[in-house]
């Protein structure tokens, strides 16, 4: 999402103007997959089954990537069934020169997630966001807490790995919750760790399903690392988990030593109910023109943003000519032709035959 | 040869039209990786058959290299236009989220500016079909195509006018949208003028560069076979796509409709305004595919944002609905379709005799 303006060169200006461009990236593409001059693509070009549920994928990016800290995330966009689709996951291995490691977690209804634990092939070309996430270490940090619940370990894992590449791993102590053994992930490479590193401390725990009495939580993470409140400390895993974590920090009054990070999954989209007795008041933000409405779910976009002094394009105010077509920056709105939903940001959508069904936000 | 008369109740109309949006959602719901894989791969068949077609017209002696050239060259031409072309701007593969593949940003290798393009023909005609004073496609301007057009001496020359366009065929287009009559009588300030071109005329200027002074340029001394090929191919794209397009609206057997019918129109009764105004033309995957699928003109005029590869499979079950309702679908050969048009363009270059168009059709018969 960089602004960075970019000279162009007379070669590409040329073959811009001529439309040789298309043909021009057809060829270099059949020789070099993720050639792009504007995008940040990635070939897939290893898959790593770390457990039954979940799948590591090496990543080989083009020469845009510009690089990530042990700890941050990468959005990545899958095609799923031919629909470009974005997740954020977490770099599960320290920097490498040319590769990227994330580790996706299947969930039973997930759509990406699915994707790639059950379909995602060698070869597959994906694109990249650019890095981020606080979930970072100062470069001298001390005694080191790092508190991971389920698959919340990735970040962690990209910082155990470093630091123990840089010999700093002693004293380290890493706490990984997780539901059974299986979801112990990287359990191995953990434990060979602290062979290599007598001082590095895994403590690996499983609450085997959903018992609340052997979650983790203050006393027990007091009993586990008496000495927590006084380290650098990362917390990462769901909502819950972390802010049962932040909770403790709080108590002990050391709220300032620690970062986290949950991996919240996106809500999912309202189900389209009965379009004539569907009654909301969502809020609709039109970004470029600054107008602000609530629409109802039942009425299209388009009436509600004119209704609200808007002037968005249009033509044929019926689904057809896609006049009216911009991109949903973040939502759920439902086609009231096909009823499909659309609940992934920036997306595509017709404003003449869209209806809110929730909150968006449009670029109109 | 149909009569192209319909005789339904409102209800019926509305039942037509709901069964014709069942279908639209049905196949909507089962878009995927398929649908994206065929536009891919035409794209790139194009691709190769540009550079292929090109390297054949600069480094190839002979003439045989010289014709595959120029075959290969307006094939990648073809595709461009009218499979990937058209096809992506009606947003047929918007749902994808593909950046190389959005009808907002997408711009197709012919002079016409997307951005005319898509006002004229995805709006105006899409919507407007076959209303006369609306749908300016008729006849684009040029040709006296039915009986309600008036006369005009003009008319006379019209076979000439034709041929002409045909050969032409992507600066009729591309001018479309200007509106030029209407500056000429004053009903447009010509001072607005400059502006509404100057995209058009910046992206012709490239691509004449590129076709008749770049390649040729590179090829030094095969210059005059490359510019002598571009321009063959070019003018085979040309007249190709006029046939295909020609063939959409204007065979006999095609409705014309009048302002009013525009009043208080149904779903229902658009639909069915789509079907009686288009004609199909039956052919080989290969010819579907060359005519970017407007084989299917009436599935295209149905669900224009549909992925056109959809419209053989859909096309089944659009003639089924038709039968069952008493619709008439207009289909034939491609030189059953295009005679009647050339038949027609010559006809109508006369004053008032009666064709065997429909008659204007009434809305008040719906
Ligand atoms: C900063 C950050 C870092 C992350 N890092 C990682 C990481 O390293 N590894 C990792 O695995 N994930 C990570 N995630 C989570 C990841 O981005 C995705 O949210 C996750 O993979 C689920 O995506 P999905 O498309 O499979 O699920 P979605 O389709 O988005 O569904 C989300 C959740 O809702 C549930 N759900 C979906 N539909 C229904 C339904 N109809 N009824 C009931 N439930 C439903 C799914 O089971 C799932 O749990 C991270 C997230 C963030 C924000
Ligand atoms: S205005 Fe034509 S599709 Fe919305």
């Amino acid at each position: 999402m960089s602004n960075t303006l970019v000279a162009e060169s007379p070669l590409s200006f040329f073959s811009r103007r001529m439309m040789l461009e298309r043909p021009f990236e057809t060829l270099v593409r059949q020789l070099a997959p993720t050639w792009s001059r504007t995008e940040t693509l990635a070939e897939v070009v290893e898959l790593r089954r770390e457990s039954p549920r979940a799948t590591t994928v090496v990543l080989a990016p083009n020469g845009r990537w510009s690089g990530f800290e042990p700890g941050q995330f990468v959005p990545v966009t899958f095609e799923v069934n031919g629909v470009r689709t974005t997740r954020c996951y977490s770099l599960s291995e320290a920097p490498r020169r040319g590769r990227l490691h994330i580790t996706v977690a299947r969930h039973p209804q997930g759509k990406v997630s699915r994707h790639v634990h059950d379909h995602l092939a060698l070869g597959t070309v994906v694109t990249l966001g650019e890095a981020a996430g606080a979930l970072v270490l100062p470069r001298e940090p001390g005694p080191v807490l790092l508190v991971a619940g389920g698959s919340g370990v990735t970040p962690m894992r990209a910082h155990v790995r470093a630091l123990a590449e840089r010999r700093a791993l002693e004293g380290v102590v890493l706490l990984h919750d997780a539901r059974t053994e299986e979801d112990l992930l990287f359990a191995r490479d953990f434990r060979a760790l602290t062979l290599a590193h007598p001082g590095f401390a895994y403590l690996p725990r499983t609450t085997s399903g959903d018992d609340p009495t052997l979650r983790l939580d203050a006393a027990r993470l007091a009993t586990l690392v008496p000495d927590f409140a006084s380290r650098t400390a990362l917390a990462c895993g769901p909502g819950g988990f972390v802010a049962m974590i932040e909770a403790a920090f709080a108590e002990a009054g050391a709220g300032a030593r620690l970062r986290t990070e949950s991996f919240t999954a996106p809500m999912a989209a309202a189900p389209p109910a009965n379009a004539e007795t569907r009654t909301i008041a969502a809020p609709v933000a039109l970004l470029r023109s600054q107008v602000h409405f609530n629409a109802d779910g039942r009425t299209s976009l388009l009436v509600q943003a004119e209704a609200a002094g808007a002037r968005p394009k249009s033509g044929c105010r019926m689904g057809i000519c896609h006049t009216c077509t911009c991109t949903k920056r973040s939502g759920t709105v439902v086609n009231l032709l096909t009823g499909r939903v659309s609940s992934e940001p920036n997306e595509a959508v017709q404003l003449c035959v869209s209806a809110a069904l929730g909150p968006v936000e449009l670029d109109a | 040869m149909s009569t192209n008369e319909v005789s339904l109740t409102p209800a019926q109309v509305e039942a037509f039209g709901r069964a014709l949006d069942a279908l639209k959602a049905e196949v909507i719901a089962d878009l995927g990786e398929r649908d994206l894989a065929h536009i891919r791969g035409v794209i790139a068949k194009s691709h190769a058959a540009e550079i292929a077609g090109r390297a054949m017209l600069h480094f190839g002696l002979g003439p045989v290299s010289f014709l595959g050239g120029v075959a290969a060259l307006a094939s990648a031409k073809i595709l461009n236009n009218m499979e990937i072309g058209h096809n992506v701007m009606h947003g047929q593969y918007d749902w994808s989220g593909d950046p190389a593949l959005q009808s907002s940003t997408y711009d197709w290798d012919t002079v016409c500016p997307a951005a005319n393009w898509k006002n004229y023909h995805n709006y105006e005609h899409h919507t407007f079909t076959n209303v006369l004073g609306r749908d300016r496609d008729i006849g684009y301007a040029y040709l006296r195509v039915c009986e309600e057009q008036s006369w005009a001496p003009r008319h006379l020359a019209q076979p000439v006018v034709a041929a002409n366009l045909a050969l032409n065929f992507q600066w009729g287009i591309a001018t479309h949208d200007f509106r030029f009559e209407e500056y000429l009588d004053g009903r447009l300030p010509m001072r607005d003028l400059p502006r509404a071109v100057a995209p058009f005329l910046r992206k012709a200027a490239w691509l004449l560069a590129k076709d008749y002074v770049f390649f040729p340029a590179l090829a030094l001394a095969n210059a005059p076979r490359v510019f002598l090929g571009n321009l063959l191919a070019n003018g085979a794209r040309n007249v190709w796509a006029f046939a295909i397009i020609f063939c959409g609206h204007f065979p006999d057997g095609v409705a014309y409709f009048p302002e009013e019918s525009l009043a208080g129109e149904t779903r229902g009764a658009w639909y069915l305004r789509q079907i009686r105004g288009s004609a199909n033309i039956e052919g080989g995957p290969l010819f579907h595919l060359f005519s970017g699928h407007l084989s299917h003109q009436i599935e295209h005029h149905l669900f224009p944002d549909v992925p056109a590869v959809r419209y053989p499979a859909m096309a089944v079950r659009v003639r089924a609905l038709c039968e069952e309702f008493g619709v008439p679908y207009n289909t034939g050969s491609f030189w059953q379709q295009f005679g009647t048009v050339v038949k027609r363009i010559f006809r109508l270059s006369l004053p008032a005799r009666r064709v065997s168009s429909a008659p204007l059709a009434a809305a008040a018969s719906l």
